[in-house]
């Protein structure tokens, strides 16, 4: 996964987080943001009931539940994708349900790179080891998701853990946006870990946001629910496609900016 | 020391492990209670509620605030309490009853009327029961010229007169909660003319106004981050001050109904245990009562702020926001939950918890009343309670400990408490 990260390559990661399962999330709109330039692509598995997710995620959650959405349909989904990089994203209660090490084949076999669990450290901090030794049984690069309130001592041990990167989520749930100084938070974080790549996300849907972001320290950002609202409008009308690629293009843009 | 400190310090980039992010019913796909946020409170306190700041600057205006009502506030030793206990303890306590209205909860009023005067926030609004909170926003508002709207739980209303008549003295709006300003009031004043109302009907009087008029946002007494940080001015100035008089704590006690006073008396030191060790056999103490005990018998889960569920849910010690106490005059005591740094902080075992019954806090408030002279909150008499436990403790053991406490409000507007239980 390194290979698209920065300091081993030119350019900044734009991540884009899709619900599989979520009938509006396809090949063909895959297509496009590929081709616009999303460099990869985080799936969520939809649940019932989710924690740290805002409305327009959990409306996505739900219309994939509702079209049949099972595990084993959606692990078949991402097999058949032909991306270059893509990771889960699902709650680690959920996993622990499945059994952990049975749930990190699963993703093995799915060709994905690694599983972001939210909510890992925040309950479940007493296996963190046991999250690694797993992603380096199962060939899987750990990644880690923090929030602008967890403890300076622990994302300074995080970064020494050489993670693929570390998940900075900016609000309190996604899509949710608040009036928090997101540049203050991120200048922080990027102080404490160094060059470990740091990708950020949570109620970005702005070029603007995305510069301030890159210019706090941020190595990508995750876009999840204002794609996710795009995409899901249901009069789509004639110029949809060409809204959603300008679109990227226009965040793709201030990622380089 | 002449002047207070110009940060607060926020201890949540020190704690043990990381503090649970607030969050929405898991199967309420319709209402977002964080996306309301925005509407509720100001956007400076929203974004310090999330910082990974540890010191936070206080700004300058603020401060002047904070001098006027007398900060830094008194570290003064209870000589004469020492001796009547007969023990070799020392025992300081912080004056925070000797802001104007009388508590500490003006540590975190002036800021939050500060931060919306600035925002051109036209009014704040809020519900009190006791009136302790309500009087310093009250007085804060009037401080920084913006219009305060208190929703008074109508039994407070009528029975505290003197409250109400100290908030509209600093010119607040004081109106018995239900009201019929708001739908929730009309609607229960409509099956009951003669509701008492309460805490969670006020705060949802509070939160209406705010979501039905611009220029309207909510303020809030404790709980929040941001409450606890702006009261750690209590604990910067403590820290200095025992320095000066080349003391260390070993034990530390507050009481706790949200926790801001207690947490804002101890949470420097404890930073300063956890970052570097120092402090490290000083015994902090939490005092509750036992008519709302979530500390010594609450269940550490997610649970709404409110009572009326209009707060996003935090992760605290709670005995459940449906739970009803019973009525004691330690009203501030009455909250259902504990702050989520300090129920963190607790569940780590940093933190030592102890519940008292209202009989018990009273003799220690009268013995502290005659001994020293000043007459102790309900709430403040819990802390006292303990700190005479130790002190006791003590001189069986003739440890020469040092014990350091929040004094954290005064009496004088509830001593009908003292004339009940003193016939």
């Amino acid at each position: 996964m390194h290979d698209f990260l920065p300091g081993t390559s030119k350019e900044r990661v734009l991540m884009v987080y899709l619900t599989a399962g979520d009938p509006c999330v396809n090949g063909n709109i895959i297509n496009i943001l590929s081709e616009s330039g999303v460099d990869a692509f985080e799936f969520g598995i939809p649940m019932a009931k989710p924690k740290y997710d805002g409305l327009v995620i959990k409306a996505s959650y739900r219309r994939a539940l509702e079209n049949g959405a099972t595990l084993e349909k959606i692990f078949q989904f991402m097999r058949d994708l032909n991306l270059d990089h893509k990771i889960i994203f699902t709650y680690f209660d959920y996993a622990k349900n499945i059994g952990i090490e049975k749930f990190m084949s699963y993703v093995q076999n799915a060709g994905a790179e690694g599983v972001l669990f939210p909510d890992l450290l925040i309950d479940y901090l007493d296996e963190l080891d046991k999250y690694i030794e797993i992603c380096k049984q199962c060939s899987l690069e750990p990644i880690f998701f923090i929030t602008s309130s967890f403890p300076h001592n622990l994302i300074i041990k995080l970064a020494r853990l050489k993670p693929a990167f570390i998940y900075l989520g900016l609000m309190a749930s996604t899509g949710t946006l608040l009036p928090i100084t997101i540049s203050r938070n991120i200048r922080i974080i990027r102080g404490l870990i160094g060059d470990t790549p740091l990708l950020v996300g949570f109620a970005i849907s702005k070029p603007s946001q995305i510069m301030d972001c890159v210019r706090a320290g941020a190595d990508g950002v995750i876009i999840g629910s204002a794609i996710i609202r795009l995409i899901s409008q249901e009069e789509r009308g004639s110029a949809f496609r060409e809204n959603l690629r300008n679109y990227i293009i226009s965040l793709k843009r201030a990622l380089e900016a | 020391m002449h002047d207070p400190p110009n940060y607060w310090y926020n201890i949540v980039p020190d704690l043990p492990r990381p503090l649970p992010p607030p969050r929405d019913p898991e199967d309420d796909y319709i209402f977002s209670r964080i996306e309301i946020l925005p509407k509720l409170f100001p956007s400076e306190l929203l974004d310090q509620e999330f910082t990974a700041e540890r010191y936070v600057q206080i700004p300058a205006e603020v401060l002047d605030s904070y001098r006027r009502i007398g900060r830094p506030t008194p570290l003064a030793r209870a000589v004469r309490l020492e001796r009547f206990l007969d023990t070799p303890a020392k025992i300081y306590f912080k004056r925070e009853d000797l802001s104007p209205a009388g508590s500490h909860k003006v540590n975190t009023a002036l800021a939050q009327a500060y931060y919306a005067k600035k925002e051109n926030i036209q009014m704040l609004t809020t519900e009190t029961s006791a009136g302790q909170w309500g009087s310093a926003l009250a007085y804060a508002c009037a401080m920084f010229n913006i219009k305060c709207l208190v929703f008074m739980t109508r039994s407070s209303y009528l029975q505290k007169p003197y409250r109400k008549t100290l908030m509209k003295l600093y010119g607040a709006e004081v109106l018995p909660s239900p009201s019929d300003c708001t739908d929730v009031g009309r609607n229960l004043l409509k099956e009951r003319p003669e509701h008492p109302g309460s805490l969670g009907i006020a705060i949802s009087e509070a939160v209406e106004t705010c979501m039905k008029n611009e220029g309207v946002k909510y303020a809030i007494g404790s709980v929040m981050n941001f409450v606890l940080l702006h009261q750690t001015v209590i604990g910067l100035e403590t820290m200095k001050q025992l320095e000066e008089i080349g003391e260390k704590p070993d034990i530390m006690v507050g009481c706790v109904g949200g926790g801001s006073n207690f947490a804002g008396f101890i949470f420097p030191f404890v930073g300063k245990r956890l970052r570097d060790g120092e402090f490290k056999d000083t015994r902090f103490i939490g005092v509750e009562s036992k008519a709302s005990p979530k500390m010594t018998e609450g269940k550490y889960v997610y649970e709404h702020g409110d009572t009326a569920g209009y707060l996003p849910m935090l992760k605290m010690y709670t005995v459940g926001r449906n739970y009803v106490p019973p009525p004691i005059h330690a009203a501030g005591l009455r909250y259902h939950a504990v702050a989520p740094t300090l129920s963190l902080l607790i569940r780590e075992g940093l933190i030592e918890t102890a519940a008292y019954t209202q009989e018990e806090v009273l003799d220690a408030a009268r013995t502290f009343a005659r001994v020293e002279g000043i007459i102790p909150a309900p709430e403040t008499s819990h802390a006292i309670k303990q700190v005479i436990i130790e002190a006791q403790q003590c001189r069986r053991r003739n440890l020469q400990k040092t014990i350091v406490f929040c004094f954290s409000g005064h009496g004088l507007l509830d001593l009908s408490i003292f004339e009940e239980h003193t016939e």
